[in-house]
């Protein structure tokens, strides 16, 4: 039996968990993963890439990525849209020798042990590499998603960069968080 | 019957909340500036291949573990579908999945980092001594269901997986205070740095003081806390293909607790006596990770464990040494294979006292083992088969082999159907084995009015006591009808042989401490078996950006047969199956208020729990964690626990214990980081 004081506090309890969610209510909501890919996309969009990358107009951009997951499977949706000039072809790199034909790489953080690894197979000087975990920048990639202030923003390891022949636009890094040595 | 009343009221006004659009434009041809107005919500943060896992999986991540404001484990562990958490006193916990809950749930295995912490002298865990920084965890994976193919033996029930963060990702200085009523004081200091390219490690220290329980009268008891716990970890990073981890934990414990013991003398009755409980322990591990190729790695561990305990019941000391190999490989396309190999050797020295007598103090034990899975996958049916088999030696128990098969269907990414079957097994305790333990006494004329002798009721270990064997059957399904909306329900049908059971024997005089009792012994043996089966929900629903519901529900039946029941004292078919709660629900909705402001409110349920000779009511509770955070490197925090009730019992441990009441609890906690 609940005495009556302990009855009231319950249900106080309970209006204020439900009044909580009203205070908050707010527009649609979009799946964090639709957003990473849509990122990644325009980032792309936004990076130059060496003139002798592609060898004829029809090449194709090869948007490689590897491991399974949510992104993984958002980042499908840019098939066929266009990067540089080029269509892009979403590729998933099965052994070694695929990865050297990649313009750009997403790597899933479920397979943070690899990302040295992976690094160490691509052309780094001309590959656009993103994640979304802290630990990809200090491996030694390009740009890292992250979320801040319930936005998503992204950093750029400058460091890194420079050490490629890719050129991201001023309007880029702009909006970017620059890093010069992450921890 | 009120709380089922009030349970049913609470979901049915939380289903009829009406769920938030899903908009589905095409986000890729927005740009940048439109991008980056649009709000993000951290709904799933869920490994992805855990959502597609054919097991009943729950991964309680960092996010988590700071919200709910824990400051131990077990407090994490609450809420967690499936698990039941009960508090016993200040510094015992009793956690179990699936049923068995006790101080030491014997059917739950428990690592941390891949090393156990569950104790072979008992069979259990003391989570007392797991004293880490809540901050350096990186997630806790729950397992309901076994997962002795990969995890060996004890993981019967289910398996928790505790998982701390590399050095790299607890760099820089971390301090954090805290202070309340029940939790009288914490502090906490970390501090990550590089020693080295490529090298990242950090040093931490924590120490905790908590305040008593009440008992059933009401009154203050004697058992209070004082913890102390250091440890550091370095990783390092070799070439592109290798790392190094070096950990390192050492912990010392000042506890006090109440205990009922058996009246030695006259007048032979039971009495509470207060008493120290001081402990020491320590761990050290290394392990050492290649990868051989894109799809192929290799790891090598080895960890040294110790801990000395020490109480007026028993003395302990026990050293552990444990070596494990695993490899991760793609055989052909569609195959992933994982085989590994271990072995583990322990020496207990343990002291007799009034209470449990020991005939030889030392003991040495050795279990190896090796294991093979194999995941096939058909990607044309969108299946995934596994299959795999450990075979384990203890010098406990002979060679038992512990198979499993687990199939998952995942048409596509909103939907994860599963089910498996496994085997695992209990392998006996050394206190089964060999203790004997001075339950209760009765004084004389008590029960036989003729028997002038005072009566002392004794569990008396067995070394013929076999291993306890389950026989698992699974079904579970895994949904996401809308990008904010997720489902998980799993069923489970578990059957039990060769359970743990007590035979009463033939009473007999000795004499113990100069004083003649007639012994009334217990003999272990392994009579019991039946089946329990039961249903987990849970349900989480993002119900805008800064809001978000999770409601879990979990409902259980046990049925257990003695083949050889004895007209003992202790029923021990009724001290398993109904220390376990039927029912448990929660529901925590969790918000963010403003940018620096967060909101957790948590209710919580669970039912009727019964001893032989009483009964923990059902409850319904809650807790609240308001946090702000005036700058980026500082949070401030009040958090509330237990907070519908001034003080409840939860949970009676097992033998010689003082029931005690959990009192409210509030605190204030502050964090700076640099």
């Amino acid at each position: 039996m609940l005495r009556g004081g302990a009855l009231r506090l319950r249900l106080a309890f309970f209006c204020l968990l439900i009044t909580a969610a009203e205070v908050n209510s707010a527009p649609a909501v979009h799946a964090l993963e639709t957003l990473k890919a849509a990122y990644m996309y325009n980032m792309a969009k936004f990076t130059r890439w060496p003139a002798s990358t592609w060898d004829s107009p029809d090449g194709v951009f090869q948007f490689c990525v590897y491991g399974s997951g949510r992104v993984a499977d958002e980042l499908q949706t840019l098939h066929n849209k266009k990067i540089a000039g080029h269509s892009v072809v979403v590729q998933k790199p099965l052994n070694e020798a695929d990865f050297r034909q990649c313009h750009a790489l997403y790597i899933d953080p479920s397979e943070h042990r690899r990302y040295r690894y992976i690094l160490s197979l691509i052309n780094r000087s001309a590959v656009l590499t993103i994640s979304d975990d802290t630990r990809f920048l200090r491996h030694g990639g390009l740009i890292n998603l992250v979320e801040k202030d319930q936005r998503l923003r992204f950093e750029v390891n400058m460091r890194r960069l420079s050490q490629t022949e890719l050129k991201l636009s001023s309007k880029l890094l702009k909006i970017a968080i620059l890093v010069d040595k992450p921890r | 019957m009120r709380n089922i009343n009030y349970l049913t009221a609470l979901l049915s006004l939380f289903s009829c909340l009406v769920l938030a659009d899903n908009e589905t434009s095409d986000l890729a041809d927005l740009d940048f500036d439109e991008l980056m107005q649009i709000e993000i919500t951290s709904v799933s943060k869920k490994s992805e291949k855990l959502s597609e896992a054919a097991a009943a999986v729950y991964v309680v991540t960092e996010h988590e573990i700071r919200r709910s404001g824990a400051t131990s484990i077990p407090e994490a562990l609450k809420l967690v579908p499936g698990v039941d958490v009960a508090q016993i006193d200040p510094n015992k916990w009793a956690v179990s999945i699936r049923g068995f809950n006790g101080r030491l749930a014997n059917k739950l295995l428990v690592l941390v980092d891949g090393r156990s912490v569950y104790t072979p002298t008992y069979s259990g865990v003391y989570w007392e001594y797991l004293d880490y920084l809540m901050a350096d965890i990186e997630r806790i994976e729950v397992i309901r269901g076994p997962g002795a193919t990969l995890w060996g033996m004890n993981a019967v029930n289910g398996v928790i997986n505790i998982i701390t963060k590399e050095a790299a990702d607890t760099q820089g200085g971390r301090l954090s205070l805290a202070a309340g009523n029940e939790l009288r004081g914490m502090a906490e200091i970390r501090q990550g740095f590089e020693p080295a390219e490529n090298a990242q490690m950090r040093v931490y220290a924590k120490g905790r003081s908590l305040d008593e329980s009440l008992d059933l009268s009401e009154t203050d008891q004697d058992n209070g806390g004082d913890y102390l716990q250091t440890g550091m970890r370095l990783d390092i990073q070799h070439k592109e293909d290798q790392w190094l981890t070096f950990q390192g934990d050492l912990y010392r414990d000042d506890l006090r607790q109440q205990h009922t013991v058996p009246g030695f003398e006259s007048p032979y009755t039971n009495r509470v006596v207060n008493g120290d409980i001081d402990a020491l322990g320590g761990n050290l591990g290394i392990s050492w990770g290649q990868l051989r190729g894109l799809d192929s790695e290799l790891s090598v561990k080895f960890n040294y464990d110790f801990y000395d305990h020490q109480d007026l019941k028993y003395s302990e000391r026990r050293d552990t040494v444990n070596f494990e190999l695993q490899h991760q490989f793609v055989p052909f396309n569609d195959h992933e294979l994982v085989w590994g190999a271990g072995y583990r050797w322990s020496r207990s020295d343990a002291a007799s006292s009034s209470i449990i007598s020991i005939a030889d103090p030392v003991e040495h034990s050795d279990i190896w083992n090796a294991f093979i899975q194999d995941t096939i996958r058909f990607p044309e049916q969108k299946l995934s088969l596994t299959l795999g088999t450990k075979l384990e030696r203890s010098s406990y128990s002979g060679t038992e082999l512990q198979p499993n098969i687990r199939l998952s269907w995942v048409p596509d990414q909103q939907l994860t159907v599963w089910g498996a079957v496994s085997r695992a097994v209990r392998t006996p305790s050394r206190g089964e084995s060999e203790f004997i333990l001075n339950v209760g006494s009765a004084p004389p004329f008590t029960l036989d009015p003729s028997d002038p002798l005072p009566t002392m009721l004794q569990i008396v270990g067995n070394k013929g006591f076999q291993s306890e064997w389950l026989d698992a059957y699974e079904l579970g399904i895994r949904w996401q009808p809308q990008p904010v909306v997720a489902v998980d329900l799993a069923a489970f049908y578990n059957n039990y042989s060769d359970l743990r059971s007590y035979n009463m024997g033939s009473a007999s005089t000795q004499v113990i401490k100069g004083e003649t009792f007639l012994v009334i012994p217990l003999e272990l043996d392994n009579n019991i078996h039946g089946y329990s089966q039961g249903l987990e929900l849970l349900t989480t629903w993002q119900a805008a950006p800064g809001s978000r519901f999770r409601l879990v529900y979990s409902i259980i039946d046990i049925n257990l047969q003695d083949d050889a029941p004895s007209a003992s004292a202790v029923n021990p078919i009724s001290t398993v199956a109904g220390r376990t709660s039927e029912q448990l629900a929660s529901l925590w909705g969790s918000f963010d208020l403003s940018s620096s402001l967060e909101l957790d409110l948590r209710l919580y349920y669970a039912g009727e729990r019964s001893w032989p000779d009483s009964t923990v009511s059902s409850y319904i509770d809650g807790d609240l964690r308001l946090a702000w955070r005036p700058l980026s490197s500082l949070e401030l925090s009040v958090s509330g626990r237990n907070l519908l009730d001034s003080a409840k019992q939860e949970f009676i441990a097992e033998p010689w214990s003082v029931p005690s009441m959990i009192e409210r609890s509030v605190f204030l906690q502050g964090v700076l980081t640099w």
